[in-house]
């Protein structure tokens, strides 16, 4: 078992702090334990005996409520308590909240043959009745009022109003991160609100312009909390707000409500919650207008998602139909059956670059030829992929009768999700390293085979010493065209092959809950693990960040979606593939009617999701310098977005470093 | 027939309509002091030495692949590299501006970008004077047109009238320059007689070609008074008859390759 998963399953008494603390990890290790040791002062644990749900009643009637009498929705969190529990919390994923919105919180109750849900039930009467009293205790205005008509009827019956459905999202939202879920997704709130949001507006009950008060509130509400709520990162929070999408029928989602919540995020200008727009060649180009606008303005939102690609590869991995085309995300860009799943989709980073040096390591001898040694390292990826599937089956999830209540197979059969109650429960995994693996490989079959300039094991010789002492190979092996990212039909063939033999080694095995392990190429570890690497045979030396992603620094947009459209992405791999790229405000904003035609047609062109940053170097450059004069800059980091100020120098060197290539490519 | 070219540039977005791809081809009839695509001027394949890409110290080549970094610093020395010198420095430091496509291996290229040219987008041929190797792109453009492709191009217009109107039937959409339009300033700083200009431009317009017209501002040069009146009345002469005028800022984008060439 990995030291991390030991500490996770074993130590669970004082795991707890992980979750609230790794954010502070980049800061280097001295500024951590200054950021951490509050936390651990302030933070009363909550725990007895019996079961989760006991301590959920216990924390209940433990937390403090804090009344703000300047907004209608009502939202309490109170940071300084949270339960302990056996085993890994589940997270990274989105409550179905369309259940309580569309049904309300009693039925759930009633069908659900789990005996803890009536625990559940008793420490959120607990709680709803404690707001509801401090509500009525404090001094009345149009506010309180509104909090008060917002949460009526909360438990026992549907949603009736616009209004009451945000209020609903946020009470079962802020319940999740009081008991220390993390990362948190909102669903598609366009989708499920949309029909109080249209009954409310024929009835006179609301204006458009109140119906966008109202969901910016709703975002101010969420956003609060921000430091507390964050994971890996500042920013790192997960309240993915899922937009659109391709109905059954062919048809493609989106209202009214879809361009509110554009707009508010727009609006609002804030990291998070952020935004996924699910695209399709049957929307409305209007929609991709409005989504143009708001990349505009830098916040990194949306990121798009291509139904026309992601669904029928959804449904080849085995999702029923009906449920893939409900799909959200998990945090970032994992495609997430809400309600349905248990699916932890973000539980280990493979390295393709270091399977790759593992396999150059064991060369005694020079391979007879390319295809030899090409197809010697496939089958080796294929090993090593299947050896994954023992290191994830470590983790224990701890019980959760919430989540449990909230998810349709756990509530039919009784079973906790925890212990493989869903639908579907399946594993993901993210990777990092394909660009350089790729690059490197086609460098090989050049220069060692086609052009026998250098013997492989000369060529791994300077590749193990960082090139310390053959500067001159490394500069030819930076000059060689690169292959990823670009049209080029053997990077595409190449990459297309290592994800089939990835796909092979992992196909057959079941995690522990008998579910799939899912993979993808995209990943938050690209620095991360980069900065632990051996040098790459494409220009990188050892310790420096991956690529983000699928991206290439010197290829223009439409290469790079072309490259990503023409990989096959095989049956598994399907755990989030995105574009990464950077456009310069003056791009976006001069030409945006040509910026709409272009995600047009790349979406019809076929790729699986894209996000990018739009900001210029010198903006970047300068916030560096001058952090004061930018204290709101936001920048796209992996799949949230963050205040620039707020990252480590490593993650803003490489974002500067990344706008000034793209400018070079791309202006 | 083969189209000297020296670059292809993808993912254009004010080289006409829409998203465009702009082949830049080799060769003008013209040498505008403030050219910013210096390398085009020539009609002939040139070496280039890039310094800020050469690793060498003190003069002295470093690589060991090569002799010239100490050498390099004339347009005539340029020349004397062969195939092989520039092969071989892998900092690509030496280069050379032109290649020679033929028309399949051009029109592949070209297509790669094909599904971003709907609504309105497509081909733009620049340079260079692009208008110069017309002859040899007809078949690249009908195969375009084979494939429903918009076809632009960015030309000075001084070129015979005999191209001009061979080109009617082939391009959709001509970007001109606008540069001087006083007939003494004309000749003194293009070395061009002005009425070839005026010709041109009146052929494209009574065949009711789409026109922008484009005014490259540069000091000393076409920002003067009498100019820029020339110019508001030329443009007005012609308003409803013409797309669109923007006026281009001076800018030094040229001067790191007008350096390479020695």
């Amino acid at each position: 078992m990995g030291i991390k998963n030991n500490i996770k399953n074993k130590y669970w008494h004082i795991n707890w702090i992980i979750p609230l603390s790794s954010k502070y990890l980049v800061y280097g290790k001295r500024e951590y334990i200054k950021r951490t040791m509050p936390i651990i002062k302030k933070t009363k644990i909550i725990h007895g005996k019996g079961t989760v749900a006991d301590d959920y009643i216990r924390l209940a009637k433990a937390v403090d409520i804090i009344i703000n009498n300047k907004r209608n929705l009502f939202y309490n969190l109170d940071v300084n308590k949270t339960i302990i529990t056996k085993g890994v919390i589940i997270g990274n994923f989105t409550l179905d909240y369309s259940k309580i919105i569309q049904k309300d919180f009693y039925s759930l109750v009633e069908e659900s043959k789990d005996n803890e849900a009536f625990k559940i039930k008793e420490a959120i009467e607990c709680l709803y009745d404690r707001i509801i009293e401090k509500l009525n205790s404090v001094e009345n205005n149009s506010c309180i009022n509104n909090q008060l008509s917002n949460l009526q009827g909360m438990l026992n019956r549907k949603a009736e109003h616009f209004a009451e459905g945000l209020q609903r999202v946020l009470f079962f939202n802020s319940l999740l991160w009081q008991t220390r879920h993390r990362l948190n997704g909102l669903g598609r709130l366009d989708y499920i609100l949309n029909e109080l949001y249209v009954e409310d507006k024929k009835a006179g009950f609301i204006t458009r312009e109140k119906a966008l008060e109202f969901i910016i509130e709703f975002l101010m509400i969420l956003h609060d909390d921000y430091e507390y709520k964050s994971a890996a990162m500042l920013g790192d929070i997960g309240q993915i707000i899922v937009l659109g999408g391709l109905n059954p029928d062919g048809s493609y989602f989106e209202s009214e409500l879809t361009s509110l919540f554009i707009e508010a995020v727009k609006k609002v200008n804030f990291p998070d919650p952020k935004i996924l727009l699910r695209v399709s060649s049957k929307m409305s180009e209007n929609l991709l207008r409005e989504a143009t606008e708001t990349l505009k303005i830098g916040c990194g939102s949306p990121l798009f998602s291509n139904d026309d690609v992601i669904i029928p590869l959804l449904i080849n991995k085995g999702f029923d139909e009906e449920d893939a085309y409900e799909y959200v995300v998990s945090a970032c860009w994992e495609p997430f059956i809400c309600g349905k799943s248990l699916d932890q989709n973000n539980m280990f980073t493979f390295d393709f670059w270091s399977s790759f040096c593992e396999y150059m390591s064991a060369f005694d001898k020079e391979p007879d030829d390319w295809k030899t040694f090409y197809e010697g390292y496939l089958r080796l990826l294929e090993k090593q992929a299947s050896r994954i599937k023992s290191r994830l089956d470590d983790v224990i999830w701890a019980k959760d009768p919430l989540v449990s209540l909230f998810t349709e197979d756990c509530r039919k059969t009784g079973k906790d999700i925890s212990e493989g109650g869903s639908k579907y429960n399946n594993y993901g995994i993210t990777t990092v390293g394909m660009a350089s693996l790729c690059n490197s490989l086609v460098n090989i079959k050049k220069i060692v085979f086609d052009e026998k300039i250098i013997s492989l094991l000369e060529l791994e010789n300077d590749r193990k010493n960082n090139f310390k002492d053959n500067d001159k190979l490394f500069i030819k092996l930076k000059n060689m065209p690169k292959a990823f990212g670009h049209d080029d039909e053997e990077a595409v063939s190449i990459v297309t092959e290592i994800l089939k033999a990835f796909n092979k080694g992992i196909e057959s095995k079941k995690n522990r809950l008998g579910g799939d392990i899912k993979f993808g190429l995209s990943a938050p570890d690209y620095l991360k693990i980069g900065v632990k690497s051996e040098a790459d045979l494409c220009g990188r030396h050892s310790n420096e960040p991956y690529s983000t992603h699928i991206s290439a620094n010197d290829a223009v947009y439409t290469e790079l979606v072309n490259f990503a459209s023409d990989i096959s992405y095989p049956r598994n791999g399907i755990n989030g593939n995105v574009i990464d790229f950077f456009v310069t405000p003056d791009l976006i904003n001069n030409n945006s009617e040509k910026f709409v035609l272009f995600l047009k047609h790349a979406i019809n062109k076929g790729f699986y999701q894209m996000q990018m940053n739009v900001v210029s170097s010198k903006t970047l450059i300068d916030a560096k310098n001058n952090p004061d004069k930018y204290p709101g800059l936001i920048v796209r980091v992996w799949g949230f977005s963050a205040y620039f100020n707020d990252l480590s120098d490593d993650y803003k060197n490489l974002l500067i470093n990344r706008a000034i290539e793209n400018e070079r490519v791309n202006n | 027939m083969s189209v000297l070219i020296t670059n292809i540039q993808r993912f254009c977005l004010h080289d006409g309509p829409g998203i465009r791809t702009t082949v830049f081809l080799k060769g003008c009839n013209l040498n505008c002091p403030w050219c910013c695509n210096p390398e085009n001027i020539s009609s002939y394949i040139q070496n280039y030495y890039d310094k800020e890409k050469c690793i060498a110290e003190n003069g002295v080549c470093i690589c060991g692949e090569c002799s010239f970094a100490d050498r390099i610093n004339s347009a005539e020395k340029l020349a004397m590299l062969s195939e092989d010198d520039i092969k071989r420095c892998f900092p690509k430091a030496l280069g050379s501006y032109g290649k020679f496509y033929e028309t399949q291996e051009l029109v592949t290229e070209l297509l790669k970008d094909k599904d971003y040219f709907r609504n309105g987008g497509g081909v733009t041929f620049s340079g260079g004077e692009p208008l110069l190797q017309f002859d040899n792109l007809i078949p690249v453009i009908d195969e375009l047109h084979n494939n429903n492709i918009n076809i632009c191009v960015e030309t000075a217009l001084f070129v015979d009238d005999s191209i001009i109107k061979k080109s009617l039937e082939y391009i959709d959409y001509y970007i001109v320059d606008l540069k001087v339009l006083d007939r003494c300033e004309c000749k003194k700083i293009l070395d061009v007689d002005i009425d070839k200009y005026i010709s041109n431009i009146e052929l494209l317009i009574n065949n009711n070609k789409r026109i922008s017209l484009r005014h490259p501002v540069i000091s000393g040069y076409t920002d003067s008074d009498s100019n820029k009146i020339s110019i508001k009345e030329f443009v007005n002469k012609y308003k409803g008859r013409i797309i669109d005028y923007t006026e281009l800022d001076e800018h030094h984008l040229g001067d790191r390759k007008r350096k390479s060439l020695g």
